[in-house]
């Protein structure tokens, strides 16, 4: 129930600041532009025709949910690093906000348990990120769905990895919080985690062009560590699209990223039940 | 105290952030895809355009009677399909299709259901063997014309006691009469050693030779030389094609309603993709049958996948039409070597293979 209590007091904070109502309001925009101004003929289960804005698109005559699947596989992209960069912007003073002066004396004296107060703060990110997430793919599932016919679930799936994705870069920027009590070092932390994501996509290949020595062992060591979150959004992407995967290799992703997670949140935990306020 | 009480996170997270990077290292997390990367034939490739120009010939020239002008090369096989006028022409390459995987799954059918004393042991026995000597077969609705190398041919075997009639400078015609069972006269016409052409007319007879030796006037080609790509290519007109294909009603009625020709190219060098590129006259109609054919490929999906035939939904769902511009649209279909030889096992285990 308190750790409850702590999600709820985020979400309260969350819903006061206008980051998080510009968002609501663009998404909720661009959902209403998309269903007045689309216009999709569908034939006996096939996309025959597209008008936006009344002008017709061109576009090849195929079966209506294989006509979507790029389109789901765009947005899922869209989703999850648009979501992520926001994410890292809009959530990077959460953390130095519960530890502002007067706060955290106040919230420590209350009987609440330092680690319900850092998984609380933690969890209320994520179900940000959650919702955010859901909203825009369960739109875009709702809208174009209302006008095809064609309803899919694995879009909001997608949604979901990339809110898991979003976790694991916000449990390295809570950590560095907890270290250094600054919204900025907090935001480029989770900038730092997005690159070094990125590299651990294709850290293979630039491993095999690199010459043998320390830069190379430290690389290898940091992106190993890492979650791919190229490969990440590549499979959220191919779950919004129904594209076939691999089932035992996207279970030793997501829990991976869940360890990784894990192992931050557990290092800023320590620093949190350490620190004196 | 505080020293023992540090080591329990540190050491969680330290063995956190190992199993992460156990974890993390896999191997790609997008399966092998299984959907076909069929390349479609859409112009003359490299190989097909030195075919083409190596079938060209120069057209013949006579003293006697006035000659067309303004043909100085021809496709003997293409003039003689155009001869007498029509609309539609197929051309299978069989000598490609033969040394082809598709040719070679075909060939094991073949065999397998013929036995030995096949059709083409019989043919084989006139002097002529479809896999060597063959090298195309185009039909059209006057009738059928094979090219290939046919010297050793021994008309007699093949043709029956009938007297060949010389016509032109290299043609020659037979009349077979039908047999005791009934059925018309063929008119066999050799033209050289290179030429024949099956049909049911004297006339289309005359009329082939005549296009070959430039006589008299000249049809309008049914098909270009820079349309011979593929393994089988040709012109057919929509209502020809749905009579074809069977289909009389939904979208056969459209078929035959709105294109005035439909030029169809086939590629079986490996797999199998179809392009077929349908013009009409009404734009209109055009448009309404694309999305008719779109519409019957997503129900036969549907229905597929209704049924449990996960391999035929997934193939349709790479069938695509493209609508075009000025009455014009292409069906695009493609078939991976691997699902065509399933489909064909059942031939090559005949039923009574048992006993």
């Amino acid at each position: 129930m308190k750790l409850l209590a702590v999600i709820a007091d985020l979400l309260r904070e969350a819903a006061a600041r206008r980051w998080f109502l510009a968002l609501a309001i663009a998404l909720t925009a661009l959902l209403l532009l998309l269903l007045t101004s689309l216009r999709l003929e569908v034939v006996d289960g096939a996309l025959a025709a597209t008008r936006l804005f009344g002008e017709p698109l061109f576009h090849e005559i195929r079966p209506a949910d294989v006509a979507l699947r790029p389109v789901f596989q765009i947005a899922s992209q869209v989703v999850f690093w648009g979501g992520l960069l926001f994410g890292v912007i809009a959530c990077a003073d959460f953390g130095p906000t519960l530890l502002s002066p007067g706060r955290i004396e106040f919230l420590t004296a209350l009987p609440v348990r330092r680690w319900e107060l850092l998984l609380g703060t933690f969890l209320g990110v994520l179900l940000l990120a959650v919702g955010g997430a859901v909203y825009a793919a369960g739109g875009l599932v709702l809208v174009l769905g209302g006008k095809t016919g064609v309803w899919t679930g694995w879009p909001l799936l997608s949604a979901l990895l990339a809110a898991l994705s979003f976790g694991a870069v916000y449990a390295g920027m809570l950590a560095v919080a907890l270290w250094v009590r600054s919204a900025a070092l907090s935001a480029a932390t989770g900038m730092v985690l997005v690159v070094l994501g990125l590299l651990a996509t294709h850290r293979r290949t630039m491993m095999a062009a690199m010459d043998e020595g320390l830069g190379r062992m430290l690389f290898g060591g940091l992106t190993a560590l890492v979650p791919p979150l190229g490969r990440m959004a590549d499979v959220a992407g191919a779950l919004a699209s129904s594209a076939p995967l691999a089932p035992g290799s996207i279970a030793r992703l997501l829990l991976g990223t869940l360890a990784f997670t894990a192992a931050l949140l557990v290092v800023a935990g320590y620093r949190f039940e350490r620190k004196d306020f | 105290m505080r020293l023992r009480r540090r080591w329990p996170w540190l050491l969680a997270a330290a063995l956190l952030l190992g199993l992460a990077a156990w974890l993390l290292w896999t191997p790609d997390t997008l399966a092998p895809t299984s959907r076909p990367q069929v390349e479609l034939p859409r112009h003359l490739r490299p190989a097909e355009r030195q075919r083409m120009q190596a079938r060209l010939t120069p057209v013949p020239t006579f003293d006697a009677g006035p000659a067309a002008m303004g043909v100085p090369r021809q496709d003997p096989m293409l003039t003689a399909l155009s001869a007498g006028g029509g609309s539609s022409a197929v051309v299978l390459e069989v000598n490609a299709l033969r040394y082809s995987p598709l040719g070679e799954l075909l060939l094991g059918c073949l065999v397998a259901r013929e036995g030995r004393e096949s059709a083409l042991e019989s043919l084989r026995k006139a002097g002529i063997d479809p896999l060597q000597d063959v090298d195309r077969v185009g039909i059209t609705e006057h009738g059928l014309v094979v090219s290939g190398d046919f010297r050793k041919t021994q008309w007699a075997t093949l043709l029956g006691d009938a007297t060949p009639q010389t016509y032109g400078d290299k043609g020659s015609i037979t009349a077979v009469e039908p047999r005791a069972e009934g059925g018309s006269t063929l008119y066999a016409t050799r033209w050289g050693d290179s030429l024949l052409y099956l049909g049911t007319s004297a006339d289309d007879a005359r009329s082939v030779v005549d296009a070959l030796e430039n006589r008299g006037p000249r049809s309008p080609p049914i098909l270009q030389p820079d349309q011979t790509y593929g393994e089988m290519y040709g012109v057919v007109s929509g209502s020809d094609l749905a009579q074809a294909l069977g289909e009389t009603g939904g979208w056969g009625k459209a078929l035959a309603g709105a294109a005035s020709s439909v030029e169809l190219h086939l590629d079986a060098r490996r797999d199998v993709g179809l392009v077929a590129e349908v013009s009409g006259d009404d734009a209109a109609k055009v448009a309404d049958l694309g999305k008719t054919l779109g519409g019957a490929l997503a129900m036969g999906r549907i229905e597929a996948r209704a049924g449990g035939d996960a391999e035929t939904a997934e193939l349709l769902d790479f069938a695509r039409v493209v609508p075009g511009r000025d009455g014009k649209l292409s069906l695009e279909l493609a078939l991976p070597l691997e699902v065509v030889a399933k489909r064909l096992a059942f031939c090559r285990n005949p039923p009574d293979a048992g006993r």
